[in-house]
């Protein structure tokens, strides 16, 4: 009893430090950052301790854990990508909306009926100054660092003590008007010297011996109408409407577009510039027909020369079987990167021993990285080295379990071995591999690893794309959102990503239907 | 009967008897191909290795026995006066344990649960697992960037460009493959074992801790080394996650420390190679048997 009791207390007591992070991690997401992911944390924790502290709910106490890391983590990101695949989020549509026209409207310009103020500078022992501005008319202020804006001072205001001929005070007490030589002085300090005056600016633009120091007012270019969700530009009065992520005006010839814009949903457009725009099109499709031709040939070529190991070494009187097995398992075992990085050093122009004894033999040159075809020879050729100790040894398993029966009835119908192989093991091998094949696919048209390393997706197609001749879709995506070089495009990569979906998931969902997947876990 | 098994008998014989020269080169010729397919899959390998000991530290010329061999690169490597490989190296050692750790224990809860108990929302839960496999990483790639820029913001140690984040995004994705391949395992453990347990007196987590969780040790090794091999030699996310060389892992380092120029570093690189992926790769065929068996269940290697 006593030990029940105790475990509830720590139970308790291990849930309350979880809320306590839990919520402060809810409330700081919320707040700042995103609000979706913010309540969505926050009904995890609402859950989780729901199914602590309800006895009905004990079995979900075992796996509540992981789901949460699971929606958090997969599920979540999933939707986001949906979501951002249908925006322009990336590089000219980074900042939020509000935030752009907060940056609009902080853009001061000097116009050309700007008011221009003289400016005397005073200083006390203490080294702090004033600044005393007479504009055209006359009128005179005074500006205390440290306080916003410039103070108006009636001609006549007493608290200034005596004026000379220009208005000026000769003194303000215990301040003294800065002498000409420490004027100089100091002028790269007064040279930047900027009064703010919200929403307005006074900013020194001349310093001379004879005229003193010149300072203008700057005015910002940009009003803001929140009725109509507009800005003009004060002035040439234009105005920009916002449409689709920008600020514009005008249209067709004439629309001109507003740097920066801002994120916004721009419906199927990420999807359709596949179809339409000329710049998009040409790249994605060879992309695409590379993709799908390098996954349908490394499936291809590792289970071609697997199978091929795999045969020679099914045999009972082989000597020294595991050894074989393991030497030739090795191209697997070791990190893929480690591989590719190798081959691609073995293979270079300049170093390469492989490349080296190839052009001597050939007795011609060999660039297998700047040649759009030689590149994805050589990208089958590693992935081919790469891959096939994974299809020799699940093509072991599956020779193995071919019944010998069927071979001895096929030799008493008198076929022979290459009529056995062609009508009793390749089908018989298909069926059993077939999963593992089109898993294989899935995998390959998805690995990145291999195109990255072998030549970061090079050569370069063209000027115009980031896409080079032997990327595959998904470092196609890479290249969009994260390369920087040509900028980042967030809603495309996704959109790229979701496509990707369309082609693989579908395939991964009948081959889960064609290995009775749902109905074990239904059981 | 007997007459069958006789004919049968006298038949293997006779080809036996026809076919044994025919044999003899067959089996000659077979042990010629492996051998030339061994040199093929060894080459690359022994290259890397000889150029660890080739003092030279340069791809020109490299040969597998090199010349005057030396452990110069191994102590330019250990001196860490060059790179900082041993820092990626316990970068990928530390992401990949934590991670397997963590993977091992949300797995390990959540596959007893589905198979020891049954309750509502058990076969959604096992659908859903399965239904998120089938969306490819791809999808998930610019929102994992997104959104730990967006944890990072208030949580540091889990954003962007740091091992934290990449260790959450592989803990997350621990439900899928491993809670079905573990699942199964517990199924083919007789529920009576745990009726006994709980006869006795044990409570459900006693049963879980100290009764099943011992007979489930082969599985629990198969999910480790898959999720351990997987995160070590996996790519793509930090290459998409980690910006600085002080959080690369092993595998971003080393391929972003060669980089395009194989004329010099070539000797560090394969000694820091060598280093980093000579236990991994001598377990990997240690272990085939498992990881080949529990990679066919689940996903391809990475």
């Amino acid at each position: 009893m006593s030990v029940t009791i105790r475990n509830q207390v720590i139970k308790i007591l291990l849930l309350g430090i979880f809320d306590v992070f839990a919520v402060q991690f809810a409330v700081a997401l919320g707040s700042r950052i995103s609000i979706i992911l913010g309540l969505g944390i926050a009904v995890f924790t609402i859950v989780i301790n729901v199914v602590f502290l309800s006895d009905r709910l004990y079995p979900w106490r075992w796996i509540v854990p992981a789901l949460a890391g699971m929606f958090l983590l997969v599920v979540y990101p999933i939707g986001y990508s949906m979501v951002v695949a249908f925006t322009n989020y990336g590089d000219g549509h980074l900042l939020a909306k509000e935030q752009v026209i907060a940056q609009k409207l902080a853009d001061l310009y000097q116009p050309s009926d700007a008011k221009t103020y003289s400016v005397t500078v005073f200083r006390n022992a203490a080294n702090e100054f004033r600044y005393w501005l007479v504009d055209e008319d006359g009128n005179a202020f005074i500006h205390r660092p440290g306080e916003p804006g410039i103070v108006p001072v009636a001609p006549d205001d007493p608290a200034y003590g005596e004026r000379d001929e220009n208005g000026v005070p000769t003194s303000l007490d215990g301040f003294v008007p800065l002498e000409r030589a420490a004027l100089l002085q100091s002028a790269t300090t007064l040279q930047n010297l900027v009064i703010e005056a919200p929403p307005n600016e006074i900013r020194v633009t001349n310093i001379s011996p004879l005229r003193g120091i010149q300072a203008q007012e700057l005015t910002p270019r940009w009003s803001y109408d929140p009725a109509t969700d507009t800005l003009t530009n004060v002035e040439t009065g234009t105005v920009y409407r916002s449409e689709r992520g920008n600020f514009v005006t005008g249209e067709g010839e004439s629309r001109e577009v507003l740097q920066p814009g801002f994120p916004a949903f721009i419906g199927f457009d990420n999807f359709l510039r596949v179809l339409n725009d000329a710049r998009i099109r040409d790249p994605f499709w060879r992309v695409f027909l590379w993709t799908v031709v390098f996954a349908a040939g490394s499936v291809f070529l590792t289970l071609g020369l697997g199978l091929a190991f795999a045969m020679l070494l099914n045999s009972r009187d082989l000597p020294l079987k595991p050894f074989f097995r393991s030497i030739l398992i090795i191209p697997y075992a070791v990190p893929g990167w480690l591989v590719v990085t190798t081959w691609r050093g073995l293979l270079n122009p300049a170093y390469g021993p492989v490349n080296l004894t190839l052009e001597n033999l050939l007795n011609t040159q060999i660039d297998w990285f700047s040649n759009a075809t030689l590149v994805k020879i050589a990208i089958l050729f590693v992935n081919m080295y790469l891959g096939f100790p994974y299809m020799m040894l699940i093509s072991l398993g599956a020779l193995q379990s071919i019944p010998g029966d069927m071979y001895e009835a096929a030799t008493i119908d008198g076929a022979n071995g290459r009529q056995q192989f062609r009508w009793i093991t390749l089908p018989m091998l298909l069926v059993a591999l077939a999963p593992l094949l089109v898993a294989s696919f899935a995998f390959n048209f998805n690995n990145f690893t291999v195109i990255e390393l072998f030549n970061n997706g090079g050569p370069p197609m063209s000027a115009a794309t980031v896409a080079g001749h032997s990327d595959i879709l998904l470092s196609y995506t890479f290249r969009l959102a994260f390369s920087g070089a040509r900028g980042t495009d967030y809603g495309f990569a996704a959109a790229i990503g979701i496509f990707i979906f369309f082609i693989v998931g579908p395939i991964t969902y009948f081959n889960f239907r064609l290995t009775r997947q749902f109905e074990e876990a239904a059981a | 009967m007997a007459t069958a098994t006789r004919t049968t008998t006298r038949r293997r014989t006779d080809r036996e008897g026809m076919v044994m020269p025919n044999r003899r080169r067959n089996l000659i010729i077979r042990l010629v191909l492996l051998i030339l397919g061994c040199i093929f899959a060894l080459y690359p390998v022994l290259l890397i290795l000889g150029a660890s000991f080739d003092p030279r530290d340069t791809l020109s010329g490299a040969r597998i026995i090199p010349e005057n061999p030396s452990l110069v690169n191994y102590q330019t490597l250990f001196s860490g006066a060059q790179t900082p490989i041993l820092r990626w190296l316990m970068n990928s050692i530390i992401v990949s344990s934590i991670s397997t750790v963590i993977v091992l224990a949300l797995t390990v809860l959540a596959a007893y649960s589905l198979s020891r108990f049954r309750f509502s929302g058990r076969r959604t839960t096992l659908l859903a697992t399965l239904v998120i496999q089938v969306f490819p990483i791809a999808v998930s790639l610019v929102a994992f960037y997104l959104l730990l820029d967006q944890i990072g913001e208030i949580v540091p140690w889990l954003g962007l460009n740091t091992l934290g984040g990449l260790i959450i995004l592989y803990c997350g994705g621990a439900l899928g493959a491993n809670a079905f391949l573990m699942k199964g395992y517990f199924d083919t453990i007789p529920r009576d074992i745990d009726e006994s347990a709980k006869v006795d007196g044990a409570s459900e987590w006693q049963t879980f801790a100290w009764i099943i969780l011992p007979l489930i040790r082969p599985i629990l090794a198969v999910v480790g080394i898959l999720t351990f091999i997987g995160t070590f030699n996996d790519y793509l996310i930090p290459r998409v996650l980690l910006r600085d060389t002080q959080v690369f892992t092993l595998a971003v380092g080393l391929t972003t420390y060669i980089g395009n120029d194989f004329s010099q570093d070539w000797g560090v690189f394969t000694a820091g190679a060598i280093i980093g992926v000579l236990p991994i790769t001598i377990a990997f065929i240690v272990l085939q048997t498992q990881i080949i068996g529990g990679l066919a269940q689940g996903a391809v290697k990475g």
